[in-house]
């Protein structure tokens, strides 16, 4: 077995993936296009905008980077998965959202306001057990008469969108819609996922009880148990306006209530991703077991004995072609802002983002301080789903009609990897 | 003024996060590393089953090199290995060989054409088989001839033989005429002292009976499909053949001892007349190459072989007789580590000459021989010591990536005797490299119940041998293995033991390979 591809996968994921609970904390930054991104409602001011911006979030209930890694004698990182291990759960959960949004522009006409845009994502969760972990780290060796649960989950998606979208004003009433055309670059997604190895204390007689159903594009191929490959892109415009084709809308609402209150709700990414090139379903279904060669049947007879057959044939992954389809992580944002005054806004959103029963929410509650007419910075109290205590602060500088932010939602964890929730968002903003 | 005056101590505030933030991007010595981050090597223990396998006593003697053997199980469970001879089969060519091709020349209008049977035969009545006649003429009239041809000792249905020709004059004289091919399949023939009577009638038109310059008859393929008669005193020959015994292929010393050894002839025959056993060889070759004369009152005595009679024409009769204990001196010979049983046994048909006995061969008459050696495993085995070489190529790219390794042996033995085992890794060119066991691995037998002389069954032992890496890289060089094994049953009885059918010895090995990654 490969167990450098298998670390290789975790590491991937705890630098690459990606999506729940996103950074929250621009949607408190007066005068940027990119609160629209929350709601398209929001897309409500000036004659014409254009923006750029990227953003990176990560999340994970397990152990951070910084765990997997360790100060090399040279002063060199190496990078240790034993170390991590004591501070996994049983199972470990992996968020991570990347987004470039290469350009949005908007345009006020008589009657509404139009915007175009196109985005890169990459949007991900990964769920692997700290058996798996023991197992690619230590062998099955030192687990001698247990049952490992080695089953990874993944709900991966790497696509480019073009939206058009629409706003109009009716009084204090704002509405928005997005039409957002997806083209798929690549995905990975289990659909059942059970993988139990147990290892006999007898002989080390091996036996699985498998139930794995894995659909995937190019980004995974598979030919054996030792030679399998990820080939995950970041950005990227393959398929883009040909294959793997997509519909999503954005819907919101605002409401100002006179000069200070600003309500807002928005449900976002509602669609899905037909995946229609190159996409595989690999599948290992049952009880397989494997005791050791019966040397009898060999005796006298040229036939070779081959045990890594009789070990693949423990998973016996058979692959198929299919098509497939994945839903967007749906998306719903219900905020509010109070400006107290000319210096201080207050304000507090709720988002709740993931599919089916795998759904995280934050409360974020937002103070924000207009220090000069070209600076303003806040801070954010975010309460997340397993992770009550974030301090995130953000900060937007003005020049002319030029508007830039920085922005996260746990300042203490930026750039260090020993975060386990960390995301940083920059974007710039043109209003005129 | 205020205001301003406010915003400037809370922009202190405000700022100094601003000012972390920044402290923290631009002080992210981790994330400027992480291209050029460095694995940790890390051990892997790797636990894996690799032989899982329970030797039956079939097993333990399957050898496809030796394919005649087999196992016959009793009611009681209790085993004996049984080795087949090649069996010898001779059918109705053997006392008639088909001839290919006679011709006899016709001296005159009748004629009787000699039969070849042997002088001792006498041929009563005779269906030929596929046979072909062919009649020629020369005829010296410049007229055409009508020729009838009868043959009155062969009949069909009741009909004698008549054949009708035209020899035809075409200007020519002589004509040399050639008759179409007769097939006689199916016509009896009434041999009379071994004479066929061939009678031809050939007339000119003018109805003038007339006698050809010459006349012959050929006949093609002369075979019969049923004779009856007296077929003398012939000799069958049996051809001498052996029974290989592997069993003790591997000997190299120590004793085994069987209680009952047994010699079985198996004789089929359905040719209708008396036929009894010449031995002309019987004898055991040792493991060191000595022959030993089996020596026995059936050899003095002779065989007589059963044979059907008219009235069940078409039976096959059986023979069987052995050599055993109780009639041969079979158990002293297999005290000597044999290793074949060779044998030459003749079958001459009417011994007594008996003219007067009448018997009959069809197409579907034979005669056959087997001989087969059954070795009731019930015995003692006293030290025997086995020992053989076999090609090992142990060149696994993987051993080499391997930091040790344990093997765990479990084994269970079911046979009433000790068994010890150990394997020796050479080099192609002989040299010893290592042993499979660093001490001979010991299976105790099972106990035995002193009331049914029975093995109670054995009990699981769990030994483990350890590897390091130098030791593995060697084995690599492995090409051939040398195993030796000594079995004794004298710890556990000293009384002969039966092995049962559901003997087995469970072998297992599990490994635990540390290799680093």
């Amino acid at each position: 077995m490969n167990i450098s591809k298998i670390i290789s996968l975790v590491i991937f994921i705890l630098f690459t993936t990606v999506a729940i609970g996103q950074n929250i904390n621009y949607f408190f930054i007066d005068d940027t296009y990119q609160r629209s991104y929350f709601n398209p409602a929001l897309n409500d001011e000036g004659k014409f905008s254009i923006s750029s911006g990227l953003g990176v979030d990560f999340i994970t209930n397990g152990p951070s980077i910084d765990d997997f890694i360790i100060d090399g004698p040279e002063g060199n990182l190496i990078l240790s998965p034993a170390n991590a291990i004591s501070s996994m759960n049983d199972v470990n959960d992996i968020y991570g959202y990347s987004s470039v949004n290469t350009f949005d522009a908007s345009i006020k006409l008589p009657f509404c306001r139009l915007s175009i845009g196109h985005a890169w994502k990459a949007n991900g969760w990964m769920s692997y057990t700290k058996d798996l972990a023991n197992f690619v780290t230590f062998g099955n060796g030192p687990f001698v008469g247990e049952t490992l649960n080695l089953a990874p989950q993944i709900d991966y998606i790497n696509y480019n969108e073009v939206y058009l979208g629409i706003q109009k004003s009716f009084g204090s009433l704002s509405i928005g819609v997005k039409a957002k055309r997806l083209n798929g670059v690549e995905a990975i997604k289990t659909e059942n996922s059970k993988i139990d190895l147990t290892t006999s204390d007898d002989i080390y007689q091996l036996t699985t009880d498998t139930d794995f159903e894995m659909v995937a594009t190019s980004a995974f191929s598979y030919t054996d148990i030792d030679d399998f490959n990820l080939n995950i892109q970041n950005f990227s415009f393959d398929n883009f306006f040909s294959n793997n084709g997509g519909w999503a809308f954005d819907l919101g609402a605002s409401l100002s209530v006179g000069d200070k209150l600003e309500l807002s709700l928005s449900v976002l990414d509602i669609g899905s991703i037909n995946w229609d090139v190159g996409s595989k379903r690999y599948s290992s279904q049952g009880s397989r077991s494997f005791d050791g060669i019966d040397i009898a049947n060999y005796i006298n007879t040229d036939n070779e004995i081959v045990v890594l057959d009789s070990l693949e044939s423990l998973l016996d992954i058979t692959e198929t072609s299919t098509e497939f389809s994945t839903t967007l992580p749906t998306q719903i944002y219900l905020g509010a802002r109070f400006k107290i005054n000319n210096l201080w806004t207050v304000g507090a959103i709720v988002q709740s983002i993931g599919n089916g029963d795998r759904r995280t929410n934050v409360l974020g509650l937002n103070a924000t301080a207009s220090i000069y007419n070209w600076l303003s910075a806040g801070v954010l109290y975010a309460a997340k789903t397993g992770n009550v205590a974030n301090i995130g602060i953000s900060a937007a500088a003005k020049l002319g009609p030029l508007t830039g932010f920085l922005s996260t939602d746990n300042i203490l964890k930026v750039g260090d990897f020993d975060g386990t929730n960390s995301n940083f968002r920059a974007g710039l903003s043109l209003r005129i | 003024m205020k205001i301003l005056q406010s915003k400037k101590w809370q922009s202190h505030l405000l700022l100094t996060p601003m000012m972390i933030i920044a402290f923290f991007i631009t002080n992210c010595s981790k994330v400027d590393q992480i291209n050029s981050i460095d694995r940790n090597e890390q051990e892997v223990e790797i636990a894996l089953p690799l032989i899982n396998t329970e030797f039956s006593v079939n097993d333990l003697l399957d050898d496809e090199t030796a394919n005649n053997v087999s196992l016959t199980v009793d009611d009681q469970d209790r085993v004996t290995i049984v080795y087949n001879g090649d069996v010898v089969q001779q059918d109705v060519t053997a006392v008639f060989p088909p001839v290919p091709f006679l011709a006899t020349p016709l001296l005159d209008s009748v004629y009787d054409v000699p039969v070849p049977f042997a002088p001792d035969q006498r041929v009563d009545r005779a269906i030929f088989g596929e046979t072909e006649m062919v009649f020629r003429f020369n005829s010296q009239f410049e007229e055409d001839v009508n020729v009838k041809v009868t043959i009155p000792q062969l009949t069909k249905d009741g009909e004698v033989f008549e054949e009708n020709f035209l020899v035809k004059y075409e200007g020519t004289s002589p004509v040399d005429f050639f008759s179409d091919s007769f097939s006689i399949l199916g016509w009896t023939l009434i041999d009379d002292e071994k004479k066929i009577r061939v009678e031809y009638d050939a007339r000119t038109p003018d109805g003038k009976r007339q006698k050809f310059n010459s006349g012959v008859i050929f006949f093609f393929n002369v075979a019969f499909d049923y004779v009856e008669g007296y077929f003398g005193s012939e000799i069958f020959d049996i051809s001498g053949d052996f029974v290989a015994i592997g069993v003790l292929d591997t000997w190299r010393s120590g004793g085994l001892a069987f209680e009952d050894p047994k010699v079985k002839v198996l004789v089929e025959n359905s040719f209708g007349f008396p036929v009894r056993s010449i031995f002309k060889t019987m004898q055991v070759v040792t493991t060191t190459g000595e022959m030993l004369n089996m020596e026995s009152e059936v050899i003095d005595n002779n065989v007589d072989f059963a044979y059907p009679r008219f009235d069940e024409m078409g039976e096959v009769k059986i023979t069987e007789f052995s050599f055993t204990k109780e009639n041969s001196n079979i158990v002293d010979l297999f005290k000597e580590k044999v290793r074949r049983v060779t044998y030459d046994i003749d079958a001459g048909a009417n011994p007594d000459m008996d003219a007067t006995i009448t018997g009959f061969i069809n197409e579907d008459s034979y005669f056959l021989v087997s001989v087969d050696v059954e070795l009731p495993l019930n015995g003692s085995v006293n030290n025997l010591v086995l020992q053989d070489t076999i090609d090992l190529d142990l060149d696994i790219e993987d051993l080499d990536e391997a930091n040790s390794a344990e093997f765990k042996n479990v084994i269970a033995n079911d046979f009433p005797a000790d068994i010890t085992i150990q394997g020796y890794f050479y080099t192609e060119d002989g040299t010893l490299i290592d042993s499979l066991f660093k001490d001979r691995l010991f299976i105790p037998g099972a106990s035995v119940d002193p009331s049914t002389g029975l093995s109670t069954g054995g009990e699981e032992i769990a030994t483990f041998e350890n590897f390091d890496s130098t030791q593995l890289k060697n084995i690599k060089k492995t090409k051939k293995m040398l195993v030796n094994v000594k079995i004794n049953t004298g710890q556990v009885s000293q009384d002969p033991l039966w092995i049962l059918n559901d003997y087995g010895i469970t072998f297992k090995v599990g490994a635990k390979v540390k290799t680093t990654l």
